[in-house]
């Protein structure tokens, strides 16, 4: 409840509009009342004046009608427009939001996450928010509204006592009973999502392991463990739809019995003279309609928890801290651009044994270097240091002789070009996928950078030229060709001081490699070069 | 995507049983609720008028007090029956769903699933999965409903006023007629937003994934600006989605209202002029929102149809298909093995293999060496059954392979790949996999020990209890191919499928791995993948394969003496 109320914080710039939809939810719901009620009258009275032989004037209830059913017709539709409208451009921001949250805190505030988990949480568990306003907090006023208003009703035509127990039927059945749904079907909302999110992650297991428990004739145990998971799901479902199935029989329930008790007190007003016949009518079908504003509530009850265990996902993602803190007070960056590591460790969390130890190592400026050394070593750890994706336990990385720490972050990143091992292809054009990187750099750089890379002619006789697709992940291109196009991002970064090279010449052949490097010699001029490499 | 495949079709009748029982309880319960609804109006009626015109007194109408409570009481049970039924029947689909997709995964296997997109599969057997209920949870019901409210309305009130039911029989068809525009035009614009839904999804998953290197690139700010690009297009869309649909819906309901409006007015009028009695008029007006409203409420739900309609659709190609069978194998010794001019093509019209012979003698050990792309790896995944020959034939022992049951074939086989896969479970899980029904301690004990994994085993806190992590994330390199080494000596099977399993490991662990794999190949046939000098010096004979045929083939010291043609061999030194 407490991020229900975080999400109300962090929605208050839109509450204008919220609070325009929820008025005309309210206005088209009492035209609803008002067109059945008067409805009501007017049938009755026409009846009571035809037993009577005497004429009556109908003109005014049948206005009446005519305008309560114009409204409501045009009302809801209204109604849902502008709240609909109003959701999705609070969802659309919300989403901005999480993702600019995001970019904040990476790369480092993210590594240990997966990041189809964190699409899977800007894509679904924010497209979840849509019920909270919709059919969770409008609905809720609508239908608290509509009873205060419809029992004061009730009270003004005299009949204190019928109000008093229509309010007790609209507590109890409308009220209290979807509240007692929400409380049961809260805990299991929390073993649903978790169920849910194992039997995902076994499913992929399961797929991606298919062939060694294929081999070992272990599918079989396997999709019986399976099964029984989703059958445990679906009985905590089963749990929740019983708590929904019961609170929609127990509000039709309190709907029967709220129309006996108007006939029933009814009689004795009728008795007394207290009512007229059209009167009781009218209150009878008001009654009915005003139980219509109440229909929604078991359902959204039944369904709250799920949505509250998304917004505790979205906001633990939201509350994640970057790994690294910008200086107070950042010095310029220097002239120079000797690269120094000195005597630095690391352990990473959770480990005994420390990624670094005591590493010196330094790149001269202009110069090039190489950094060997078999998988697990400590590479990746070293580049991720020099980048401040994170900071060392001790020791030490001065960039032309300033500490690394002590320059802003966008200062150090913009002197050094990473291009990593694995680099991510966008599912765009060739130029997007270097202007994603360079976001000024002209056609002609675009070329050039390409042909340093070796890529030129390749890209020269594709369909589109710079323009053409390159699929998802750059699944239109070959390894060798994804490497060569990160490799020309990294030469477009003119403004880099230091090039880092992430085994380049991995899935290139000889005479490939060799062309790569010599244009990245060419293109370098004088920045320094870093070349790492997992051979032993 | 009005016109559905035959394939979905048939995976839709075939649900239909699947449902039974409690789907035909959850029609009856929502069909004896709709029914309840008429007779409660009809009491409704009966009350007031007896109050309004005969001035009854209380103990007048306890009677019909007491049957309307009573009514309450059983549509409330319908209510809930028709819930309950309908959830029972949704999750007996997904059930068979799950178990059916998971059971014709292992009939088609990797190689032939290969040509799913990474996920794809999962979101088809989870996501997919929770997407078909909604069609036995709340459209069944919703259309009998539909069905059987507006037809007993309309008896019952033909019966009392033909005029009331004449106005409604009017108005049904433009209702209708509007619904079916409407939900024509909800069926197009939904699978829109489908497909912008699944762009918007890709397009978070792309700009995250790059998100890291355009944070050290210093542009990440361009993909925030991306993303709300994107996230405020899919909103603009499933708006202009929802427009079309709320438009419908307001034809629709000023269809009703209109008839309602026109049933209240020959009501009111007949009665002030004395033609009519109240209680029938009563009872017509009570009932006539009753006519619209599943009308309506179906389509309210229509979307839910779509998207299970879609899903059904998605997941009816990867259902269709018969279950691997075939004659038991009883393993007689190690397996001869026999390529009989065995042409393999892709379903993407690749051609992996291209005439490939070669006979294997039994217990011999043949290491296949080739560059890559050169159908190695297709050899071995037509001995695993993971793919059959477009033409030609595997012989073992003299039979085709493809006329024996797979999952009994693969019990006398034992593989092992450069990347061992580990599921959730224990270590003893994890070696004993589905070998035999019990788990054989003596034998695990063994395993472990000629793995040389014993002494680090009992090192934990659990020994062989102790739980993995995902993926066995939290094994060494060294520790994950003990462990897979382990699973092989534990398997026991006639013969070994081997690819460079002793790749990626340090000299220490490939040693050790090198000599537990000397021990396991004695009696046994052995197949395997090298690229590595030591892997190819203890073979029986080197088969050089290119472009999915036998090149060229010899003993390994004319291999490595280069007697054969190396240059168009990888051959890694190490």
């Amino acid at each position: 409840m407490r991020d229900l109320m975080r999400l109300v914080r962090l929605w208050r710039g839109s509450l204008p509009l919220l609070i325009g939809a929820l008025a005309i939810s309210l206005f088209t719901t009492f035209a609803n009342l008002a067109l059945m009620a008067t409805a009501g009258w007017f049938v009755t009275a026409m009846a009571v004046a035809g037993a009577a032989g005497v004429t009556m004037n109908y003109f005014t209830p049948s206005a009446i009608i005519r305008f309560a059913a114009i409204v409501r017709t045009g009302g809801r539709w209204l109604d849902r427009v502008v709240s609909h409208e109003a959701t999705f451009a609070l969802l659309a921001s919300t989403r901005v939001a999480l993702f600019a949250r995001l970019a904040a805190i990476a790369p480092g505030g993210l590594a240990d996450l997966r990041s189809g988990e964190v699409a899977a949480r800007l894509k679904l568990d924010i497209d979840r928010l849509e019920i909270v306003f919709l059919r969770l907090v409008a609905p809720v006023v609508v239908a608290i509204v509509v009873g205060a208003v419809v029992i004061r009703v009730v009270a003004w035509f005299g009949q204190t006592s019928l109000a008093w127990l229509l309010a007790a039927i609209l507590v109890v059945g409308g009220l209290i009973g979807p509240a007692l749904v929400v409380r049961a079907a809260r805990t299991v909302s929390d073993r649903d999502a978790v169920l849910a999110a194992t039997l995902r992650r076994r499913t992929t297991e399961h797929l991606d392991g298919l062939a060694t428990l294929l081999v070992t004739g272990d599918d079989r145990r396997r999709i019986d463990a399976l099964d029984e998971l989703l059958a445990q799901r679906i009985e905590a479902e089963r749990r929740i739809a019983t708590c929904s199935a019961f609170g929609a029989a127990g509000l039709g329930a309190a709907s029967d019995v709220a129309v006996i008790a108007v006939l029933g007190l009814g009689v004795s007003a009728l008795g007394s003279a207290a009512i007229s016949g059209p009167d009781l009518t009218l209150i009878l079908l008001l009654v009915l309609a005003s139980f219509e504003a109440f229909a929604p509530l078991p359902v959204a009850a039944a369904g709250l928890g799920a949505t509250l265990v998304s917004l505790q996902r979205l906001f633990a993602l939201w509350d994640r801290a970057a790994l690294v803190e910008e200086p107070a007070h950042p010095l310029r960056l220097p002239q120079g651009f000797d690269l120094v590591v000195d005597r630095v460790s690391l352990t990473y969390p959770g480990r005994t044994m420390p990624a670094l130890r005591d590493v010196d190592f330094s790149l001269p400026q202009g110069a090039e270097r190489r950094l060997d050394g078999p998988s697990g070593s400590g590479k990746s750890t070293l580049i991720d240091l020099l980048l401040r994706v994170r900071d060392p336990d001790a020791g030490e990385i001065r960039l032309g002789g300033v500490p690394v720490r002590r320059l802003a972050l966008a200062d150090l990143r913009s002197a050094i070009a990473l291009v990593p091992q694995q680099p991510h292809i966008f599912a765009a054009t060739i130029a997007d996928n270097l202007r994603a990187f360079a976001p000024e750099a002209s056609d002609a750089e675009l070329w050039a950078a390409l042909e340093g890379a070796g890529l030129k002619q390749a890209v020269t006789q594709m369909p589109a030229q710079l323009a053409t697709y390159v699929g998802e992940g750059g699944t239109r291109l070959s390894g060798g060709e994804v490497r060569r196009l990160a490799i020309a991002r990294g030469l477009l970064r003119t403004g880099a001081r230091i090039l880092i090279l992430d085994e380049p010449t991995e899935g290139l052949d000889d005479a490939t490699a060799a062309e790569v490097m010599r244009g990245v010699e060419r293109l370098r001029r004088d920045r320094s070069l870093l070349i790492v490499s997992h051979r032993a | 995507m009005t016109e559905r495949s035959a394939q979905s079709a048939e995976l839709l009748r075939s649900l239909r049983a699947v449902a039974g029982g409690h789907a035909r309880a959850a029609t009856f319960a929502a069909a004896v609720g709709g029914v309840l609804a008429v007779a409660t109006a009809q009491l409704i009626a009966s009350v007031v008028d007896r109050l309004v015109f005969g001035h009854a007194a209380l103990t007048d109408i306890v009677p019909l007090l007491a049957l309307l409570a009573g009514v309450a009481l059983f549509r409330a049970m319908a209510a809930w029956l028709t819930e309950r039924a309908a959830f029972e029947a949704a999750a007996k689909v997904r059930r068979h769903l799950f178990r059916r997709g998971l059971e014709r995964v292992s009939a088609l296997g990797p190689v032939r699933l290969g040509e799913y997109a990474p996920g794809e599969l999962v979101a088809l057997l989870t996501d997919s999965l929770d997407a078909v209920a909604p069609l036995w949870r709340s459209w069944q019901p919703a259309i009998v409903r539909a069905a059987v409210v507006p037809a007993a309305v309309l008896a019952v009130v033909t019966w009392r006023d033909p005029l009331a039911a004449a106005i409604l029989v009017v108005a049904l068809p433009l209702l209708v007629w509007f619904s079916i525009l409407a939900g024509k035009g909800a069926e197009q614009a939904s699978g829109e937003r489908w497909a912008g839904l699944a762009r918007l999804g890709g397009h978070l998953l792309d700009q995250i994934r790059g998100l890291p290197e355009r944070k050290l690139a210093g542009t990440a700010d361009r993909a925030v600006e991306a993303v709300k690009v994107a996230a405020e297009r899919y909103g603009r869309e499933t708006m202009a989605v929802l427009r079309i649909a709320f438009l419908s819906a307001l034809v629709v309901e000023f269809v009703a209202t209109a008839a309602i409006a026109g049933v209240a007015i020959a009501v009111g009028f007949r009665l002030l002029w004395g033609e009519m009695d109240f209680a029938t008029g009563l009872f017509v007006l009570l009932l006539a929102p009753e006519f619209f409203a599943p009308l309506r409420d179906i389509g309210a739900r229509r979307h839910a149809k779509l998207e299970a309609l879609t899903a059904l659709d998605k997941l009816a190609p990867l259902l269709d298909g018969p279950s691997a069978t075939g004659r038991p194998y009883i393993a007689a010794g190690p397996p001869v093995i026999r390529f009989d001019e065995v042409r393999v093509v892709h379903a993407d019209g690749r051609v992996a293999l291209d005439g490939f012979s070669l006979d294997i003698a039994a217990g011999e050990h043949v290491a296949l060496v080739g560059p890559s792309g050169a159908g190695k790896s297709t050899v071995l995944a037509l001995l695993l059954r993971f793919i059959e020959p477009t033409s030609g034939r595997v012989l073992i022992d003299g039979e085709p392979l493809s006329e024996i049951d797979p999952a009994a074939w693969r019990r006398a086989l034992v593989a092992m790949s450069q990347t061992p896969q580990f599921f959730e479970g224990s270590i003893a899980d994890n070696i004993v996999m589905g070998r035999s029904a019990e788990r054989d301690d003596a034998a695990l004990r063994e395993a472990l020990v000629a793995a040389d994994a014993a002494a680090w085993v009992d090192r934990l806190p659990d020994g062989a209890a102790t739980a993995l992590a995902e993926r066995g994330a939290n094994l060494s390199g060294g520790e994950a191919q003990r462990l897979a080494l382990a699973r092989a000596i534990y398997a026991a099977g006639s013969l070994l499928l081997f690819d460079e399993p002793t790749a990626h490991l340090d000299a220490e662990a490939q040693r050790l791995v090198t000599q537990g794999l000397a021990r396991l190949r004695e009696g046994r046939t052995v197949l395997t993948i090298a690229h590595r000098r030591e892997t190819i010096a203890a073979a029986d004979r080197v088969v050089i394969i290119e472009r999915g045929r036998v090149a060229a083939q010899g003993t390994p010291a004319q291999l490595l003496a280069g007697a054969l043609d190396r240059s168009k061999v990888e051959c890694t030194d190490a």
